[in-house]
């Protein structure tokens, strides 16, 4: 009996050790998240416009499909990148994430203060040599500052209805992400 | 020989509650991070710069790129309002008035978390286009068949889900979700 006992309380705090092991190691292994399903797309340091979601065409998970999604990869250890959108007057929203699948930063068209966005993806160290010597170029940028490397940025854009799709669909592939700043 | 058995027993017990424990949590995400009003759950964390270790996990399972805090909030509830699943034979109301938000977009999902298929090719309603009544309240028939006024087709067989975003919502600290008035969601009728 104390044997039997022994073993329940053993293999409890073991399958507590089990349990918190599979939750920090799903991350590092799962094949499934969205940064693996962006490395289909031709979307490395230009923005690629996903097809709007309906049924059977969804490429990526739970986007709405009363939206339209463009998305670019990048990677900041080849040094800063720089987003430059200019929407049509709707809801949108864009958001930075990392390869984990963090969404590191994200603001919306009111926040930005119009149909604009300029946004300037750095990390500490690169924006640390640049304090020097800005360049007169990023005056006019929201700066993100982010120890990251690789990652992808999704634009969300509202389609109120199918007249106003082709508008949003051609300012999204207008939209530029460029290593440089 | 006893002693045997106790190993046999802690390595059976750990397999059990280490692996249940853990895919209860990240597949059905019900252990932790979710903010429930209403029928309808919100995982609020999952669009943090930080997001805790659950809500890394599913959303390396999910391959989901969750709602940042600027952008809004998803409410998904696959029950209604007695308590029973959603299933395509039944119609049902969503009714009522959606928390302060910009722009809401109600859509079906499938089991699967899928899109699912229907006649009138419509995969989800959002405010700006939902009538509403003389009190500013709105109520949206969901269901297979062709309803008239708001109506939302889902798929004609299985159970569904329903995602209700929230687009520039103040609501997604996520303090405050528990006290919400969220649309409830009657059961009309069954085929």
């Amino acid at each position: 009996m104390k044997t039997v006992l022994g073993g329940l309380i053993g293999g409890l705090l073991l399958g507590g050790i089990i349990h918190i092991a599979i939750v920090f190691l799903v991350p590092l292994y799962a094949t499934n998240g969205a940064w693996s399903r962006i490395q289909d797309f031709n979307a490395h340091l230009k923005f690629h416009v996903l097809p709007q979601s309906a049924p059977d065409s969804e490429v990526l998970t739970l986007l709405d499909p009363r939206l339209m999604h463009a998305v670019c990869r990048f990677d900041l250890e080849s040094g800063p990148v720089r987003i430059n959108v200019t929407f049509p007057r709707t809801f949108w929203s864009a958001a930075v994430f990392d390869r984990r699948g963090r969404n590191v930063y994200n603001l919306n068209d009111g926040s930005a203060g119009g149909s604009a966005l300029d946004l300037a993806l750095i990390t500490p160290i690169q924006m640390a040599l640049l304090r020097q010597n800005p360049p007169a170029s990023l005056e006019t940028a929201i700066i993100v500052e982010r120890a990251m490397k690789e990652g992808f940025v999704l634009l969300r854009a509202f389609v109120g209805d199918d007249s106003a799709s082709d508008g949003i669909s051609a300012a999204l592939s207008r939209a530029s992400c460029q290593q440089r700043l | 020989m006893r002693s045997l058995l106790g190993l046999i027993v802690a390595l059976g017990v750990a397999t059990v509650t280490g692996v249940g424990t853990a895919w209860y949590a990240i597949e059905q995400g019900q252990l932790f991070g979710a903010v429930a009003a209403g029928n309808w759950t919100a995982w609020p964390g999952t669009g943090r710069e930080d997001p805790d270790p659950y809500s890394l996990a599913m959303l390396a399972r999910t391959g989901e790129v969750p709602l940042g805090a600027s952008e809004g909030l998803a409410f998904s509830a696959t029950h209604d309002d007695d308590g029973n699943p959603l299933t395509s034979a039944c119609v049902y109301q969503v009714f009522g008035e959606a928390p302060a938000a910009r722009l809401w977009t109600l859509t079906a999902y499938d089991e699967r978390g899928l899109l699912m298929a229907n006649a009138a090719r419509r995969a989800g309603f959002h405010s700006r286009e939902v009538v509403r009544g003389t009190s500013g309240l709105f109520s949206i028939t969901v269901s297979a068949e062709v309803a008239p006024g708001n109506w939302l087709p889902v798929g004609t067989s299985g159970n569904f889900g329903l995602v209700l975003r929230l687009y520039d919502t103040p609501l997604t600290t996520g303090s405050q979700i528990g006290d919400l008035v969220m649309p409830g969601i009657g059961k009309v009728g069954c085929r």
